[in-house]
């Protein structure tokens, strides 16, 4: 950035977040630095777009990595996933480990039983 | 809530997957920004200030970003930006205003490239308003997806990992001090100790309810907690034990009144690393006015020897001073000073805003009193700081810390999150100044925390229920002052402290320009000094 400097450490995290500095070494590392300005989704409107801890959506998951942080942290799986709370509770019985059964995960039609 | 939907916690590799550069954090709409016509239609892309405080300090500007507290250095063309959307274009907002920016009204885009265009070029302004938005000191409208709408609360997630207890481990003071809010030791029940079952429970709860916490804290507390000397013995060695087994390391703090210091005691205590914080209000004069005796005596001539001992022996652990400062107590500097000669490694101040008995709360007039001192004791520490040397006033240091972390608070302190007070008996209660009030008991260390006051609790003590606390930009730093003190004032621990609220903006916007001024020309202090601290 040129018009603007980090000073504390929390502004320091925008701006890694904004440069894209490359990763740390340490994966762990890495999801944290990622997380910095991000300030996870919504759960109330879920599926569907919705607004930061702000109200604005700067701080959502960006729509690319949106799945990404979904599965870092506590944030909701994007909306191409079916509702899991209400309407498809058992979609993911089948796939215990999704780098081995995500073919398991199978589309829905809701307008089908 | 991705374990909640089935899906694994690993499901792609994540170090792999980072946003390449800046592209990703412009939708469309935001990259036409820079490119769009002078000439935009009415109505359409507009500008306004998000919710900050712009100050300066040491002949720079800089912006602190109330909603997520972070804190940014302005060149002279962004300062200029902010500037020109401020309603009616005046001077910085007084610290003691609490809203200063946040819904001024729009200003269209078209007329902020005018108004820069003659001494910068379209690409500067269209940089400066990318940058400015991006650390959300502005915000657009006019663009798909820069709606505003009401925040979403969010409540912590549970269960909330235990880190600290605070042992009332004597419900008995041999102090009458006048000010105290436990009823001269006992919080008005039947004086007793706490027994060692009891504390060992305590022990336990603590680290079944730690989380993943490698470091948990026990305090011990009274009532004076060296009236219940063989306690704290056994219980340090069991705690030992016990983190051990767990994993764990146990890190044990006191509060004490210091009259029960001999050179054994300080022994025991350096050798087990348990930090000690001594409560004494400045020199006999002021200390004697309410820290006495039942029968009225001053402790002054008894603690000082003691004190002096424990400062020389006690070779592991920093201790502090902790001074209250009630009405008639704003001798700030002299306390300080009086306090720091002793050989306290640090100093901090409690100032009274709220008394059961309001004849020993500070009046108002009082407390700005105090906050001068607390102006002079900074800028002191300012110099110091520059030279890279410490300087032992506490409740900057404090403060500072939070500040160079950007903590973002919704709740002001941990109690009922994280920290809990343990009653002579086990009762588990919302903090340790809530000791024996069964409206704040929360469970016991036998039977477990109780889950439903505890989330019952934080529901309704979030920052989002304080009407006070909606607009004023240092409400994720204090996020509405201590609980207690709200009960002893407003009669409910959810209010704001709203009796305080201008003072601790300016206590809040002294930290701020105390911490550009460190930052920018030694920010080698911070990891030396305030990160070691562990407070933050």
């Amino acid at each position: 950035m040129k018009h603007v400097r980090p000073l504390n450490k929390k502004a320091q995290n925008f701006e890694k977040q904004l440069t894209g500095q490359p990763p740390a070494a340490d994966p762990k590392e890495s999801v944290s630095a990622m997380q910095g300005a991000n300030l996870g989704c919504s759960l109330v409107f879920d599926p569907g777009w919705e607004t930061d801890a702000t109200g604005g959506v700067t701080g959502l998951c960006q729509p690319v990595e949106a799945d990404l942080y979904g599965c870092s942290d506590d944030c909701w799986w994007p909306a191409q996933v079916p509702d899991q709370i209400t309407n498809f509770p058992d979609w993911a019985d089948k796939c215990a480990a999704a780098e081995r059964d995500w073919k398991n995960l199978d589309l829905l039609n809701p307008n089908k039983p | 809530m991705s374990h909640a939907h089935g899906l694994p916690h690993n499901f792609l590799p994540l170090s792999h997957l980072l946003p390449a550069g800046a592209a990703g954090i412009f939708s469309p709409a935001m990259e036409a920004v820079v490119e769009a016509p002078l000439c935009v239609p009415p109505d359409e892309p507009a500008v306004l200030l998000s919710d900050i405080r712009e100050f300066a300090a040491g002949g720079s500007s800089y912006v602190f970003v109330v909603d997520v507290t972070a804190v940014f250095a302005l060149d002279g063309l962004s300062r200029d930006i902010l500037h020109y959307l401020r309603p009616g274009k005046s001077a910085p907002a007084p610290a003691t205003e609490g809203r200063q920016a946040a819904g001024a009204g729009y200003v269209l885009l078209k007329d902020i490239f005018c108004a820069f265009e003659g001494t910068h070029d379209r690409q500067q302004i269209g940089e400066a308003l990318r940058e400015l938005r991006s650390i959300r000191a502005i915000r657009f409208s006019g663009f798909p997806g820069e709606e505003w709408k009401t925040p979403q609360r969010q409540l912590p997630p549970a269960p909330f990992p235990q880190r600290s207890l605070v042992l009332n481990v004597a419900n008995d003071c041999n102090l009458g001090c006048s000010y105290c809010f436990a009823a001269q030791g006992d919080y008005g029940t039947p004086k007793r100790m706490m027994q060692e079952e009891t504390a060992r429970s305590s022990v336990d709860f603590l680290l079944a309810n730690s989380a993943d916490q490698k470091n948990v804290t026990l305090v011990f507390f009274g009532g004076e907690p060296l009236m219940n000397l063989g306690l704290i013995r056994r219980v340090v060695a069991y705690a030992g034990e016990a983190s051990a087994k767990a994993g764990k390391h146990v890190d044990f703090t006191m509060t004490t009144n210091a009259t029960g210091l001999t050179t054994e005691v300080i022994d025991f205590l350096s050798e087990n690393r348990i930090g000690v914080s001594v409560s004494i209000d400045g020199p006999k004069e002021y200390n004697d006015l309410r820290r006495t005796y039942k029968n009225g005596m001053g402790s002054y001539d008894h603690v000082r020897p003691r004190i002096l001992e424990l400062l020389h022996r006690h070779k592991t652990r920093p201790v502090a001073a902790r001074a209250t400062l009630t009405h008639g107590i704003t001798a700030v500097e002299e306390c300080f000073w009086h306090l720091l000669d002793m050989g306290f490694h640090e100093v901090g101040f409690a100032p009274v805003t709220s008394s059961a008995q309001e004849d020993f709360a500070l009046t108002s007039e009082e407390l700005w009193t105090v906050l001068e001192a607390f102006r002079k004791l900074s800028d002191i520490y300012v110099e110091r700081a520059l030279k890279n040397e410490s300087f032992g006033f506490s409740n900057l240091s404090n403060l500072l810390g939070e500040l160079h972390t950007g903590i973002s608070k919704n709740y002001p302190c941990g109690a009922g999150l994280g920290l809990l007070g343990v009653g002579a008996d086990g009762d588990l209660y919302l903090c340790h100044r809530f000791s024996e009030s069964p409206a704040h008991r929360m469970g016991s260390v036998q039977e477990g925390l109780d889950v439903a006051r505890q989330t019952d609790f934080l529901s309704r003590a979030h920052l989002s229920n304080k009407p006070h606390c909606g607009t004023c930009w240092v409400r994720h730093v204090c996020a509405g002052g201590c609980y207690h003190e709200a009960n002893t004032h407003y009669g409910s621990l959810y209010h704001a402290n709203a009796h305080y609220c201008e003072w601790i903006r300016s206590w809040i916007d002294l930290g701020l320009h105390a911490y550009a001024r460190i930052m920018e020309s030694n920010p080698d202090f911070f990891p030396q000094f305030i990160e070691k601290r562990g407070a933050v």
